[in-house]
């Protein structure tokens, strides 16, 4: 937190200055009016204008002070709160996954737009605060001049007032959790209920939503109320107490002016002054709650800042291996040949996953009891950016990224700065990567193509459309090493069967492994590993497989026949196929082979009836 | 399809309505409002007589302790009233703001069918969610603050008027330079944050989905590119608070110079008019003193103009949600004489200059029958099945069971012939039994449990924690995908339609778990017609009937046997399975 007080220093001393000579302006303005009334009003002479020249220069010194202290206050604010967040952006960023395994992503997120917002109003109020504190001090100094009684009450009685108004402010704390719990419960309800509309407007239910949600309104409604009765007695409070304060202040100024001791103006000084208190007054107070705040935003910035990554540079890190070295898991006894296909199936898919996944180094913790060789090394001892240069993971659910599509796809830009294409050779090279992952359509569906700028997480495409753009992204990576975890898991069986086929020429000679549990997909493999709760207990291809007599072929089999209908062709036959009776296909290729003959659809413009006749 | 936005005549009427509807609640706040800013208009009344009374020299001990104990009583009453008029104006922000969104909600619950299958779920979701909490700012705080601003303004000024209207006239100095700037700043200031609105979102955006995505980013070594676009993200929230801060740079000391010049004025203009005996120092003092008052509640007054803006703009996107037309109008005493789906010459299109995508359906389901409707990608198989299940109404010809069309039924009835069958599997946040009783509110544990038993998911809620009572949803038990799919199955049985129309039904399924749930669903086909919309060739080979749609006709139609027998399009596409397992095999 210093360290970032530190970085704005200017904006923070500056918002001080401009706070205190704000602050100023408006305790010397009360002042100068008694004055002005004094030798001006009182006793009318020409004086009067001078006093009106000196208030109107302090009113302009006061409003420019004003306007430059919000300045340096919304810098410090943006300062503060976007160096945070952006700061956990680009922690986020470097720490990978050890961050999502240690802290729910939503508290992340949280974190940044709550908890960077909060450490911004800290900054803010400091300097606030001690504009609030000098204007106070020179106030009281100016009544202890005139009178030490009333400067003594002023001294005394205001840190009192602040310190009774924050003490009350406590029980309100516990009332606003509670609405604001209650307030989050509501917005979950309502967008469940818009989240599952299709199903309660297909299906029914919507009647008994809408109550509940109106009955959980109803409840926010009544915390709501419960804070409203607190709150607004402190509001009255607010009121009241530095009124009593202020009724005091002119009892006592009035007396002194009759005894003589002051003049009428002074007065009138004095009532603005105690009117004027009332702003540092509540500065205090608030600060008190943003500091409460504050800290405990700190802490939790502090708390995610310090996540390291999973997979860090040892002291003398090993040379790594030259390309086309063999990988190991030693857990598992999987071995990854160079060059060829490799398939992981398990019965248990995550079994298999997490096998795949060691292959990428992502929690050396975990490679302690699991160590993957790599050419006979040691994969943790290689520098990561070794590793992450030419093993790829893609796991089960990729995630896409705001931006422009071609960018987001074409990932070699980002991992290799030194690496240069032109735009030709990129749009070549993305474009035959999307053909590989049948991806093609989904980019002519957009407006813009490759260019098109995508949302956040690419939640504009559907699941399916994702997967293949990730698996488009993970091909240009063009790595040594691909594996891919579940790649067609959402895609349709028609599909499935193109990704499969392309995958082989896309990853020709390379080494490239597959976790699923697809026919479609083990077909084109050149060796499938078979994997029981994580340990191989047997090899082979899926021809071989599907027929072999023994614990292994059965174990896959049984696998495989579970991702197919039970309704498909006798298992064990001429499964090769089962998985590709998808209408689509058997379609396209019956009309290829002129079986069926084509209906075009007739044209959307008016030459509906010329397409008729031909 | 975009979900309409109401115009601001549309968003102006209903504000209107809003305060003619709580006009009680209203005048009663605005009331004790003026109480307690007569209490804070005490104080400057009181040291304007005191200075008149000591510069006349009748000023005596005793009146300045009766002042100082009337001073006492004034803000004792003003502390007083307005905590119960702050309270009064909070509960009404509260109840109008429970009120709005309820209603919304009501009107989101109401969305025609066909809306709701065609506008998927992010604008809606963003109303209920963002639109809502910005609303809550203005409607929650807005409305009290505004009410104490104004009373306080517009009482303070009579005040002033009354001590002496001819210094008062002095106050009046600053309104224009506040009006102008005021104009011309609004005129910006919306455009400018909403565009700090958006950047703000961006950033979150970014941010949220580098969390999200770390694993991906680390996998795919995109740090370097991720924090670019962060660093992007950031500068252009920066940029975008830069231009509201330089609209607030020009009008903040505009308007802060502008209440204070005109105190100077007061005090110069009012030396004048004593100089003259047309005033007392009292009566100027007190009207300066009232002219420092009003800023306080001016400030506020201009600053919730802005918020005022934001909520508006929020209030337009949420009752605008009401202004999606009916897609239906209900014949209410439309009965079914049977449970017949027919098709005569059904044709669709989408929107009104759409391309028809289908030309003249003909077809007649047998009750208890099963129909396999077959054909590539874009042939309008789905189209079809949405006009059965009474998603859409045909555009020409007509889709009827028992005599009735489809989208004349009620909604509730119709639930009850026909219901359309997707991938979809919504868990709402509940419990199961909460669930499942959508579909039957006033169903019996026991006829929960027998409907689960149906689908084979008795076995697995049994072993949940709490049973049938399990919170399920975010924040509850995770269910898997094939136990989410159960669940609405279930709900299928419970709901007991005589046609079940099937889209892709198990296809986006784990792999692994879609033999499970195959015979779940084959449960609760039996004895019910069925209409599958087939991806895979066996589910035509197992169905009574098969209607090869192509390119908007139904090109075939029979069952498996005669249309293989018939040597058609449907015969060449076994014929290419079958060849293809036998070059295989």
């Amino acid at each position: 937190m210093l360290w970032q007080a530190s970085r704005q220093k200017k904006f923070l001393i500056g918002g001080i200055l401009f706070g205190v000579v704000w602050m100023l302006c408006q305790a010397i303005w009360p002042y100068l009016l008694g004055r002005a009334i004094d030798d001006g009003v009182a006793e009318p002479s020409l004086d009067v204008l001078w006093w009106c020249a000196a208030l109107l220069v302090v009113a302009i010194v006061q409003a420019l002070a004003g306007m430059l202290r919000h300045r340096m206050a919304v810098k410090n604010f943006v300062r503060s709160a976007l160096r945070v967040g952006r700061l956990i952006g680009h922690h986020s960023a470097e720490t990978g996954s050890a961050i999502t395994a240690t802290t729910a992503s939503g508290e992340i997120v949280a974190t940044v737009s709550t908890d960077a917002l909060s450490l911004g109003v800290m900054f803010d109020v400091v300097a606030r605060l001690v504009g609030g504190i000098v204007a106070y001090l020179v106030v009281s100094g100016i009544m202890l001049t005139t009178s030490v009684e009333l400067g003594l009450l002023v001294l005394i009685g205001v840190p009192v007032l602040a310190a009774v108004l924050t003490l009350l402010i406590r029980p309100l704390h516990s009332r606003q959790a509670a609405w604001r719990e209650q307030t989050g419960l509501l917005t979950t309800l309502g967008a469940d209920t818009v989240a599952g509309l299709r199903v309660l407007r297909g299906i029914g239910g919507e009647d008994e939503f809408v109550a509940r949600y109106a009955a959980r309104s109803q409840q926010v409604k009544r915390a709501g109320v419960h804070l409203a009765k607190l709150q607004s007695w402190l509001d009255g409070l607010q009121v009241f107490l530095p009124g009593i304060f202020l009724a005091f202040i002119v009892w006592y100024g009035a007396r002194l002016v009759l005894a003589g001791a002051i003049s009428v103006g002074e007065l009138v000084a004095f009532y603005g002054y105690a009117t004027f208190l009332v702003i540092p007054l509540r500065t205090a107070v608030d600060a008190t709650q943003i500091f409460a705040r504050g800290l405990v935003a700190t802490r939790r910035i502090l708390d995610v800042l310090r996540i390291r990554a999973g997979a860090r540079d040892v002291g003398e890190p090993s040379r790594a291996p030259e390309a086309g070295a063999e990988l190991v898991d030693v857990a598992s006894g999987v071995i990854i040949e160079p060059g060829r296909f490799t398939g992981l199936v398990d019965v248990d898919p995550d079994a298999a996953a997490a096998v795949a996944t060691r292959l990428g180094r992502f929690a050396d913790t975990e490679h302690e009891e699991a160590p993957v060789l790599w050419g006979g090394v040691d994969h943790t001892t290689v520098p990561v950016a070794e590793v992450r240069r030419r093993i790829v993971v893609s796991d089960a659910h990729p995630h896409l990224f705001q931006g422009e599509l071609i960018d987001g796809l074409d990932v070699k830009k980002a991992r290799d700065p030194a690496f240069e294409s032109t735009d030709t050779a990129q749009f070549r090279a993305v474009s035959r990567a999307l053909e590989h992952a049948a991806a093609t359509e989904t980019i002519a569906g957009l407006p813009a193509g490759v260019h098109e700028v995508i949302a956040e997480r690419g939640r504009s495409f559907s699941g399916g459309q994702r997967q293949r753009l990730s698996l488009a992204r993970a091909l240009l990576a063009d790595s040594e090493v691909l594996v891919l975890i579940e790649p067609t898991s959402a895609v349709d069986a028609h599909t499935e069967a193109q990704i499969a086929e392309s995958l082989r020429e896309a990853r020709a000679d390379r080494t490239t492994v597959v976790v699923s549990a697809s026919p479609l997909i083990l077909d084109r493999m050149d060796v499938i590993r078979v994997l029981q709760n994580g340990r191989l207990v047997g090899s082979g291809s899926h021809g071989e497989l599907m027929r072999q007599q023994d614990d292994v072929g059965f174990l896959y089999r049984s696998v495989v026949a579970r991702s197919m209908s039970a309704a498909e062709p006798d298992a064990g036959l001429d499964l090769d196929d089962a998985g590709t009776g998808t209408i689509d296909t058997l379609w396209q290729e019956a009309t290829q082979t002129g079986a069926i003959s084509i209906i075009t659809e007739p044209p959307r413009d008016g030459t509906a009836d010329a397409a008729a006749d031909r | 399809m975009l979900l309409p936005i109401a115009d601001s005549k549309t968003v102006r009427a209903t504000a209107r309505a809003l305060i003619r509807e709580h006009r009680g609640a209203l005048a009663s706040v605005l009331v004790l409002h003026s109480i307690a800013a007569l209490g804070g208009l005490a104080g400057p009344w009181l040291i304007g007589r005191m200075i008149d009374a000591m510069t006349a020299g009748t000023a005596t001990l005793r009146g300045i302790t009766i002042a100082a104990l009337i001073l006492v009583a004034a803000y004792t009453m003003q502390g007083f009233v307005s905590r119960f008029a702050q309270k009064q104006g909070m509960v009404l922000g509260e109840t109008v703001f429970a009120k709005l969104r309820e209603q919304f909600m009501a009107t989101v619950g109401r969305l025609p069918l066909s809306v709701v299958e065609s506008a998927g779920t992010g604008d809606l979701l963003a109303r209920t969610t963002n639109d809502i909490s910005s609303l809550a700012q203005t409607v929650r705080f807005g409305i009290p603050r505004i009410l104490v601003a104004a009373t306080t303004t517009v009482l303070t000024l009579v005040a002033a008027f009354l001590t002496n209207p001819l210094v008062t006239l002095g106050l009046l100095v600053g309104v224009p330079s506040i009006a102008l700037v005021t104009r011309w700043y609004l005129r910006r200031s919306g455009k400018g944050y909403q565009r700090q609105l958006a950047a703000h979102a961006l950033l979150g955006g970014v941010i949220s989905e580098t969390v999200e995505g770390a694993r991906t980013i680390e996998a795919l070594s995109l740090a370097p590119a991720q924090q670019a676009k962060i660093d992007a993200a950031v500068l252009e929230r920066r940029e975008s608070e830069k231009y509201t801060l330089n609209l607030r740079t020009v009008w903040l000391p505009t308007i802060e110079f502008s209440f204070l010049v005109p105190i100077v004025v007061v005090i110069g203009w009012g030396a004048y008019l004593v100089s003259i005996g047309a005033a007392t120092v009292g009566e100027v003092t007190a009207v300066a003193l009232y002219g420092t008052q009003l800023i306080g509640p001016m400030n506020e007054l201009l600053r919730w103009m802005d918020e005022l803006q934001v909520g508006a703009t929020a209030l337009s996107r949420i009752i605008g949600v009401a202004d999606v037309p009916p897609d239906r109008h209900p014949v209410p005493d439309a009965v079914p004489a049977d449970e017949k789906l027919v098709a005569r010459s059904v044709r669709f299109r989408y929107g009104n200059d759409g391309p028809e995508v289908l030309h003249g359906i003909d077809l007649d389901l047998a009750v208890g029958e099963r129909l396999a409707v077959v054909g590539p990608s874009g042939s309008g198989k789905s189209t079809l099945g949405r006009l059965m299940a009474g998603i859409n109404a045909p555009t020409g010809g007509s889709m009827t069971v028992g005599g009735v069309p489809v989208t004349d039924l009620p909604l509730e009835t119709l639930r009850g012939h026909v219901a359309l069958v997707t991938q979809e599997h919504h868990v709402f946040v509940g419990t199961i039994a909460d669930n499942l009783r959508l579909a039957k509110p006033g169903a019996d544990d026991a006829e929960l449990e027998s409907a689960l038993a149906v689908v084979d998911a008795l076995i697995w809620v049994r072993y949940m924690p709490d049973g049938l009572e399990t919170q399920v949803g975010s924040g509850g038990v995770v269910l898997t995908p094939a136990q989410a799919q159960q669940i609405a199955l279930a709900r299928l049985v419970l709901l007991d339609p005589h046609t079940l129309v099937l889209d892709e039904a198990t296809s986006l399924l784990d792999p692994g778990a879609a033999r499970d749930l195959e015979s779940s669903l084959e449960k609760v086909l039996a004895g019910r017609t069925v209409v599958a919309i087939a991806h895979r060739l066996h589910t035509a080979h197992d169905a009574d009937r098969v209607a090869v749609v192509q390119a908007g006709h139904i090109v075939e139609l029979g069952p498996h046997e005669s249309l293989v027998a018939a040597g058609g399009e449907y015969a060449a596409l076994w014929a290419s399975w079958h060849h293809e397992d036998a070059g295989h095999s």
